[in-house]
């Protein structure tokens, strides 16, 4: 039982020693996976390119004592449509990031992996705006900690939900409202994306919704992971000024 | 003993000077700049002799895994050039991986209101490989082959 075979999505790679990388995998069976791709940064290796952060992945590995060792890949998706994109290249970066803080080593469940892969095959098929954070929100809901959209986390009344704060872990009525404003707009497309309406909650057009949506599903992430992200939505498409 | 490194305030390439000694040589066409991550890269790129116009050290690639963005390269300094220097074309010569891939898109959108011409390397050079591991003939051919980037 020392080989073992996996489909996973590249996480992320270090370099290690003068031409290996360790590539960090996230998979159904095996959780997290931190394994030694060897050779990788040569020009001839052959697995070099199937190993990229952002790759779906068939894999066979051999188990190490401390790291896995890739013996085999094969592609599944590169996800040519986010790379070419900087605008849904950013996001899925900040998804692969969200990804590798949320587990460790040898843990994950089959639920994160499917989430992630459908979140990123949504982002290759349509690059709406709403994917991040639609992933955001269901990644909470798989870590049992997915924020309450029918009513005031609070008080638990039925009211109107005003406000949203990521300590409490959700949104709030008018009585118990603090952390960030929220319009009935933003509202109403969190319970679409996490009440089975997320097709619908997919086209909804770039604007001030979504915008403000995806930054208090963010911050309820990095409450979660107790950690701001590295990666932000809009790294790769700021404008830099001449010196 | 041992010579005293500079790192050049035009390129950013290590020299032994102000200016490296490949920003000094008048012989080096000035209008055509190569841009790379690395001063290993500028070494890799010299010994394929395919190449002679400047360079531009960025000093690394868009990570954003890693927290880096344009503002912790020399980005800003590449477009003062582009800008101040009449430059005719900026060949984007990053690593062949996705962070050399979005470095060279980045790198397009900022500069497509200075019209210069900014190409990318063709990728003769398998996807994950490092550009300093190529060697002088894959290296020379991709140069030879760039194509122009869609920003
Ligand atoms: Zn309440
Ligand atoms: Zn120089």
């Amino acid at each position: 039982m020392a080989n073992y075979r996996d489909t996973g999505v590249v996480l992320r790679t270090i370099r290690l020693g003068e031409a290996d990388r360790i590539v960090t995998i996230l998979t159904p069976e095996h959780g997290k996976v931190r394994a030694v791709a060897k050779g990788v940064r040569k020009v001839k290796s052959r697995i070099g390119a199937r190993l990229e952060p952002l790759t779906h992945v068939d894999m066979l590995c051999w188990r190490g004592r401390e790291l896995d060792i890739v013996t085999q890949v094969e592609v599944v998706d590169v996800f040519r449509a986010i790379r070419s994109d900087l605008a849904r290249l950013g996001p899925a970066m900040t998804m692969l990031e969200i990804v590798d803080q949320v587990t460790v080593d040898h843990q994950g469940s089959p639920a994160l992996y499917t989430l992630l892969v459908r979140a990123l095959r949504s982002l290759e098929a349509t690059a709406s705006p709403v994917t991040l954070a639609a992933f955001c929100l269901k990644l909470l809901m798989v870590e049992g900690v997915g924020p309450s959209v029918d009513f005031c986390t609070h008080c638990g009344r039925e009211e109107p939900l005003v406000a949203f704060d990521a300590g409490e872990g959700g949104f709030l009525c008018h009585a118990c409202r603090r952390g960030q404003a929220v319009s009935p707009e933003v509202v109403d497309l969190a319970k679409r994306i996490c009440s089975g309406g997320l097709a619908r909650a997919l086209t909804e057009p770039e604007g001030p919704t979504v915008e403000a949506l995806e930054r208090i599903a963010t911050s309820a992430v990095e409450h979660h992971l107790d950690r701001r992200l590295r990666t932000t939505r809009h790294q790769l498409t700021e404008e830099t000024t001449p010196a | 003993m041992k010579e005293r490194t500079v790192i050049c305030s035009v390129c950013f390439n290590i020299g032994l000077a102000e200016l490296c000694s490949i920003c000094a040589d008048p012989k080096r066409d000035p209008s055509i700049i190569c841009v790379v991550e690395d001063p290993r890269d500028v070494i890799a790129v010299e010994k394929s002799s395919s190449f002679r116009g400047r360079y531009h050290v960025l000093g690394g690639a868009l990570s954003p895994l890693e927290g880096i963005g344009a503002e912790q390269l020399h980005v800003r300094e590449l477009l003062g050039r582009v800008e101040r220097d009449h430059i005719a074309e900026v060949i984007v010569c990053t690593n062949p991986n996705l962070e050399g891939d979005a470095t060279a898109m980045y790198l397009s959108r900022a500069l497509k209101h200075t019209g210069v011409r900014v190409t990318r390397i063709a990728s003769g050079l398998p996807v994950g490989a490092d550009l300093e591991y190529a060697d002088e003939q894959t290296l020379g051919r991709a140069l030879d082959g760039r194509r122009d980037v869609d920003a």
